[in-house]
């Protein structure tokens, strides 16, 4: 217990809370020393199996440049139903997911009897500079959503996307809507100016900040970038918390090193977070000018390819997940969301946790799979 | 998977590590040296981790998983950052001034917030002191604006003595190549004098974090709490100083520096290829615009193609079927067999819509629901 509350003292010590003394910072910087050098031995035994991510046994079924489709393997008894497809953001990797077999989102969605499939992006490269949401869309993940019913001899298919993956199924339920029986979107923004009325502090710092730069501005980062570095989409990321992120490397980790299990998912989280892909600059150029600039999505004005994206043809149920501390995408632009689409059949749920922890946080995976997995069974 | 699979999206990520293990010691006043083995660290284990080397098997220099390394590397700073944090507390202690280990903890921090602006600052300092007498006292005020402004004459007087005679001896690239040169080293310039504004307001939002700190500090003298941990009061800071940075650096200062930043930075990003381009025109090595060209083309035909496979307006198709299974691979259609009979058969009839409207519903996880869970028909919390 290193605060404490206590009687107040005397006044003169009541301005002073801070109650240091030489032999507890000897005593301190000791044991600290002492465990970051058993932590040191710790780290240095680990092996590559311990830190694999993304293990969750699946097969590639289907290919094209550097997106793959990956069908994960069922566990236990076949699953029943139509699969879900699931696309993951460009700014991040699929692994996220299925970042270690205990949060797992991937195997408490198997577990829960459903077949599931995931795109996996990839890492664009200069030549893919020129794609355009609508060429991820209209060309990858449809070509993803034929090959999965081709596989089922299915109609349709049930689609679940994530934070941008969110935006670019929800373009794809309204530009592709007799090919989607059920769209689930989680942590994705619709509405790209909802924080405007409803500011909340500590979030949605990218909005402010696309709104603050000009169209101008994007279209001079598009044209000298071409294909946004990695290292650069995580540079925005890491800036949007540059304390938390110096106390994350120093006494987080401190403090983490005797308990392995917390360890782990530190070093994995790192893992995930280093495999950063590039951005597609066109993509970029949408996303920011269209997207958190006009807001286009919502008001019914994108336009992908020759064709508008009109959510009102979005007439299959809809599940929104929002998390409640999610500060990348606030809440104001990822609710309240029901008059938007065209369907009748919109419910929303909220989990607990920031936009991350909804697919790692011990609460949120309590509650996501399963909740995915029986509103889906209840509308199959 | 393992994690040499995508040993480029490791690298691409290395620059990024390389700059935050580099800003960290400087914050904390940390030795360089502890980047690589602080005192407590299995040198062994670190002794890959300082040159800025991160991914598994980079340069055959990491022994250990990624990112076993970095975190090594992180686990030294810490070493060093806390030995800093006692040694300051202490001497703060032998001054006999209780409670100044708080103020020890902002001021260190703060002196290295603002030696990290101080390179930057310097540049301004150096611009500013300039002798040169177009300068003036305008560059107080815009340094870069004014230098400028007095250094265009000059290329404009250049332009029309000499422009002529050096197109007529072949030389338009070089002079080309000259003013490009020009501008980029302007617009370099101009980044410079938008980094320096921007850790001007980030200097000032830890400066509002170290008052916040105090605030918190003398609000928990007053309720009787009490701090009795080193590592406790850098969290406190930590925590108070987050919140206080994001309120300043979402304020419609910080906004713009950040815009100001991003602009600069493009415009001398953008100079710097325009140099190149020249260069690469003239010795006829195949340029950035030119091979960005060629892709763009690629691209377009492989959107006609998709068209042509596809259909112009599949999307608007009133009806689709399972599409034809040629979209398969080789490895699918291995594996599509049993699934043609299997899985159509355990998909089931479909519904195409609901029926009628539901009645609000919510989703019931199988196993028992956790208690925040909530789920809202209509949208409202």
């Amino acid at each position: 217990m290193t605060v404490s509350r206590s009687r107040p003292a005397a006044a003169s010590r009541a301005a002073s809370p801070v109650r240091l003394t030489a032999d507890g910072l000897l005593r301190e910087l000791r044991e600290a020393s002492e465990k970051i050098a058993r932590g040191s031995r710790r780290l240095a035994a680990l092996t590559e199996d311990q830190l694999a991510i993304a293990t969750a046994p699946k097969d590639e079924v289907w290919r094209q440049d550097m997106v793959r489709l990956y069908r994960y393997r069922p566990v236990g008894a076949a699953p029943t139903g139509v699969p879900v497809l699931l696309a993951y953001a460009l700014v991040g990797r699929y692994p996220m997911i299925d970042l270690e077999p205990e949060r797992s989102f991937v195997r408490k969605l198997l577990a829960e009897g459903l077949d599931v499939y995931m795109v996996d992006w990839g890492h664009p490269t200069r030549a893919h500079r020129w794609l355009t949401i609508d060429d991820y869309v209209s060309g990858y993940l449809d070509d993803c959503v034929d090959t999965v019913r081709a596989r089922h001899g299915v109609d349709r298919v049930d689609l679940l996307g994530i934070c941008q993956g969110g935006v670019f199924t929800t373009c794809y339920a309204a530009l592709f809507p007799h090919k989607v029986r059920n769209l689930v979107l989680t942590v994705t923004p619709i509405d790209f100016h909802g924080d405007r009325d409803r500011p909340e502090t500590g979030a949605g710092y990218m909005n402010l900040w696309a709104r603050a730069v000009t169209p101008e501005d994007i279209d001079r980062l598009v044209d000298t970038v071409g294909v946004a570095p990695g290292a650069l989409v995580g540079f925005a990321f890491l800036m949007m918390n540059p304390v938390s992120n110096v106390t994350k490397y120093t006494t987080e980790l401190v403090d983490i090193l005797d308990d392995e299990a917390k360890l782990l998912n530190f070093l994995r989280m790192e893992r995930w977070i280093a495999d950063r892909p590039g951005h597609p600059g066109e993509v970029m150029r949408q996303w920011f000018k269209d997207l958190y600039q006009a807001n286009k999505l919502v008001r019914g004005e994108l336009v992908l390819g020759e064709r508008r994206v009109d959510l009102g043809r979005i007439t299959m149920p809809v599940l929104n997940v929002y998390a409640e501390g999610d500060v990348i995408i606030p809440n104001a632009c990822s609710r309240g969301l029901q008059g938007v689409f065209g369907t009748t059949d919109y419910s929303e749920l909220a989990v607990p946790g920031g936009h991350i922890g909804t697919f790692v946080g011990g609460k949120a995976q309590k509650v996501l799979a399963p909740s995915i997995a029986c509103w889906l069974r209840e509308r199959s | 998977m393992p994690f040499d699979a995508d040993a480029g999206a490791a690298r691409a990520s290395e620059p990024l590590y390389a700059w935050w293990f580099s800003v960290l010691p400087r914050l904390f006043g940390v030795p360089v040296d502890a980047g690589r083995a602080g005192a407590g660290v299995d040198r062994d284990a670190a002794s890959s981790a300082g040159d800025g080397t991160t991914a598994a098997g980079h340069d055959g220099a990491a022994t250990h998983p990624f990112p076993v390394d970095l975190a090594q590397q992180a686990l030294a700073l810490a070493q060093g950052m806390i030995e800093t944090l006692v040694g300051a507390s202490l001497q703060a202690l032998a001054e006999r001034r209780p409670g100044d280990e708080a103020q020890a903890l902002q001021g260190l921090v703060q002196a290295r917030v603002a030696a990290l602006a101080d390179p930057v600052a310097a540049l301004g300092r150096m611009l500013a002191g300039s002798n040169v007498a177009a300068l003036g006292s305008a560059l107080n005020g815009a340094p870069l604006a004014a230098l400028g402004e007095a250094l265009a004459p000059w290329s404009l007087n250049l332009e029309r003595a000499y422009g002529g005679l050096a197109d007529a001896f072949g030389l338009a690239p070089l002079r080309q190549l000259e003013q490009a040169v020009r501008e980029a080293s302007l617009a370099m310039l101009a980044h410079r004098q938008a980094q320096l504004e921007y850790l001007e307001v980030v200097a000032g939002a830890a400066g509002q974090g170290a008052q916040a700190l105090g605030a918190r500090l003398a609000e928990m003298g007053r309720s009787g709490e009490s701090v009795d941990s080193l590592l406790a009061l850098v969290r406190l800071w930590a925590r108070v100083t987050d919140e206080a940075m994001h309120r300043a650096m979402q304020a419609p200062r910080a906004l713009e520096a950040s815009a100001k930043l991003v602009r600069a930075a493009t415009r001398a990003r953008a100079g710097q290829q325009r140099v190149v381009a020249i260069v690469s025109a003239a010795l006829d090595v195949p340029t950035r615009t030119e091979l960005d060209d060629a892709y763009r083309e690629i691209q377009e035909l492989k959107r006609q193609l998709r068209r042509l496979r596809k259909g112009p307006l599949a999307g608007d198709a009133a009806a689709a079927g399972p599409p034809p299974a040629q979209a398969v691979t080789s490895a699918a259609a291995a594996d599509a067999r049993p699934a043609a009979s299997r899985d159509t058969a355990v998909a089931g009839p479909q519904r195409s819509a609901p029926p009628v409207p539901r009645a609000p519903q919510a989703a019931r996880p199988a196993k028992a629901p956790a208690r925040r869970r909530r789920v809202k028909e209509g949208g409202e919390p």
